[in-house]
C-alpha cells in the first residue's frame, strides 16, 4: 500500500467513475503543462497532453486502444509507455504516475 | 475513371479554399503551389505528415504501399496528400498550418543540367539552371522529375538563392536506387532539361533567432546543412554569431564538407567544422573523433545545446538518435530542432 508521504505529492484528478473505458480527458493544473488522463480497459494512464511534434492537444484527437492519435497530423503515441507509435511523431511523451486511492484517481507530477 | 481526364478541383473543408490539380499532379504539391499551407515534410510518402481525410470524391495513390500510412490510417480513410491523385473533384479535411511569410511559394519550372562534379567517391554535385531566379531559403529542397522513373525525387539544394537561377544538388549514390541510377548514369547528359518543382521543406534557416547554430549532417544530408552555413555566412542578421558544423561519416574516406565551409568568411573563428567517423578502417589513418556524430555534438556542446538553434539532415537512425539526445539528455525544446524527416 502507499504511505502518506507518497500520497502527499499526488494531486487528485477525478473519481474513477468520471472516465469510462476508452475515454480520455485533459486537465490543466496551475504551474504544470497540460496533462491527459486515459482509461485503457479499466487501467488509468497519464501523459502530457501536448503532442511532441506540433502544438496540438492530444485530447482533441482520438483514443484507439492504447494509442492516442493527434488531431493535427494523425501521428500517435502509446499512452502506457509514452512512446511514439506512428509518424510523424518521434519524441516520446512524458508519462506521469497514477494511483487510484479510495475511488480517486491521483497523479504524481514532477 | 481515369486521373488523366483533366484538372480536378480540391476544396479544403476548414476554410473553403479551392485549388485545381492537373492530371498526374498530387493534392499536396498543387495545394502548396496555390498557396494553401497544407501540412507536410518529406513530400515522398515516408513521413506521414501530409495525411488528409477525403470526405467527398475519390483519389488514387501514386504509391499505395507508402510507409507514411499505417494500417490504422487506411482503416480510417486517410490518404497521403503527397501521393494522392484526385480521380474526381474532392473535398478534404485537414489541419492547415500557419504559413511563414518568408517562404517562397513553390512552382514548376524547366531546369537544364549545366554541370556535374564528384564531391566524394559516392556524392556527386549537379548544377541545374532555370530561366527564372532560384528563390528558396537555405535548407530547403526541390522535387525533380527525372526521365525514366515513376515517382519524382526530392533533393536538397546546397547553395543559396541566386538571380542566375542555379540550383545545386549533392546526390549520394544509393546502390539500386532509381533516382541515383538515372542521375549517375549517362541517362541525363549535361544540357538535358527536366521539370524542377520547388522549393519545399520546413527545415530552413530561421533568421529571427540570435542563438548559436548547430548543424548536424550525415551522408547526403551534407547539402542542406552546407546551404544553411552559406546562408548564415552571407546574412548580416547573423553577424558574428557562432555556427558549429558536425559531419558524421561512415569511414574516413567518406568525410567531406570542410572544403565547402573553409571558403566562407569567418571559418575557424565563428564557423567551426568537425567530423566523426563511425567505422574507422585500419588502412586509413583517422586522427579525429571516432563514434556516432551525435555523441560528438554532445561532447563538444554539452549544456550549451539548450540555447542553440539546431538543424540536421541525414540518415533516419542519425536523426532519431540525435533528436532523442537533444530533447531527453539536454532538454532542448523540440521547436528549436529543425529537420525534414525523409522516413
Amino acid at each position: 500500500m502507499f504511505d502518506s508521504l507518497q500520497l502527499e505529492s499526488m494531486i487528485e484528478l477525478c473519481d474513477v467513475n468520471d472516465l469510462e473505458v476508452g475515454e480520455m480527458r485533459g486537465f490543466v493544473l496551475p504551474n504544470y503543462p497540460p496533462i491527459a488522463l486515459y482509461n485503457v480497459e479499466g487501467e488509468f494512464y497519464c501523459t502530457d497532453d501536448t503532442c511532441t511534434h506540433g502544438a496540438a492537444l492530444l485530447t482533441d484527437g482520438e483514443l484507439d486502444g492504447q494509442d492516442v492519435i493527434c488531431p493535427f497530423h494523425d501521428g500517435s503515441f502509446n499512452v502506457c509507455s509514452g512512446k511514439a507509435s506512428s509518424s510523424p511523431c518521434i519524441i516520446p511523451l512524458k508519462t506521469h504516475r497514477i494511483e487510484v486511492v479510495g475511488g480517486k484517481v491521483m497523479v504524481e507530477l514532477k | 475513371m481515369s486521373a488523366a481526364l483533366g484538372p480536378r478541383s480540391v476544396t479544403v473543408e476548414a476554410n473553403g479554399a479551392t485549388f485545381s490539380v492537373n492530371p498526374g499532379d498530387t493534392i499536396l504539391r498543387a495545394g502548396l503551389r496555390a498557396g494553401i499551407p497544407l501540412p507536410y515534410e518529406c513530400n515522398v510518402g515516408c513521413c506521414g505528415t501530409c495525411r488528409i481525410e477525403v470526405i467527398e470524391g475519390e483519389t488514387e495513390a501514386l504509391w499505395p504501399e507508402a510507409p507514411g500510412l499505417t494500417d490504422r490510417d487506411r482503416r480510417r480513410g486517410r490518404v497521403l496528400g503527397c501521393q494522392a491523385l484526385p480521380l474526381s473533384d474532392v473535398r478534404i479535411r485537414v489541419h492547415l498550418e500557419t504559413a511563414d511569410p518568408a517562404l517562397t511559394r513553390p512552382a514548376e519550372v524547366a531546369a537544364t543540367l549545366l554541370s556535374t562534379r564528384d564531391v566524394t567517391s559516392d556524392i556527386r554535385e549537379f548544377v541545374f539552371e532555370t530561366p527564372t531566379p532560384a528563390r528558396f531559403l537555405p535548407g530547403q529542397y526541390a522535387v525533380l522529375h527525372l526521365p525514366g522513373i515513376s515517382a519524382p525525387r526530392a533533393y536538397s539544394m546546397a547553395n543559396v538563392a541566386n538571380t542566375e537561377g542555379h540550383w545545386i544538388f549533392q546526390v549520394r549514390r544509393v546502390p539500386g536506387g532509381q533516382g541515383t541510377t538515372v542521375l549517375f548514369s549517362d541517362a541525363i547528359p549535361v544540357g538535358t532539361t527536366i521539370t524542377l518543382d520547388g522549393p519545399y521543406g520546413l527545415a530552413y534557416l530561421r533568421t529571427d533567432s540570435d542563438r548559436e547554430i548547430v548543424c548536424i549532417a550525415g551522408g547526403s544530408g551534407l547539402a542542406p546543412m552546407v546551404s544553411i552555413a552559406r546562408g548564415v555566412a552571407q546574412n548580416p542578421a547573423f553577424d558574428g554569431g557562432a555556427l558549429h558544423f558536425f559531419y558524421g561519416a561512415r569511414t574516413p574516406l567518406d568525410v567531406c564538407g570542410e572544403d565547402l565551409l573553409r571558403v566562407l568568411p569567418g571559418f575557424s573563428e565563428r564557423i567551426r567544422y568537425e567530423a566523426a567517423v563511425s567505422h574507422p578502417v585500419s588502412d586509413v589513418d583517422w586522427p579525429g573523433w571516432r563514434g556516432m556524430v551525435h555523441h560528438l555534438v554532445g561532447e563538444r556542446m554539452g549544456e550549451r545545446l539548450r540555447d542553440c538553434e539546431v538543424y540536421m539532415a541525414g540518415p533516419p537512425p542519425m536523426i532519431v538518435a540525435a533528436l532523442e539526445m537533444l530533447t531527453a539528455d539536454y532538454g532542448v525544446d523540440p521547436v528549436r530542432v529543425h529537420f525534414d524527416r525523409f522516413f
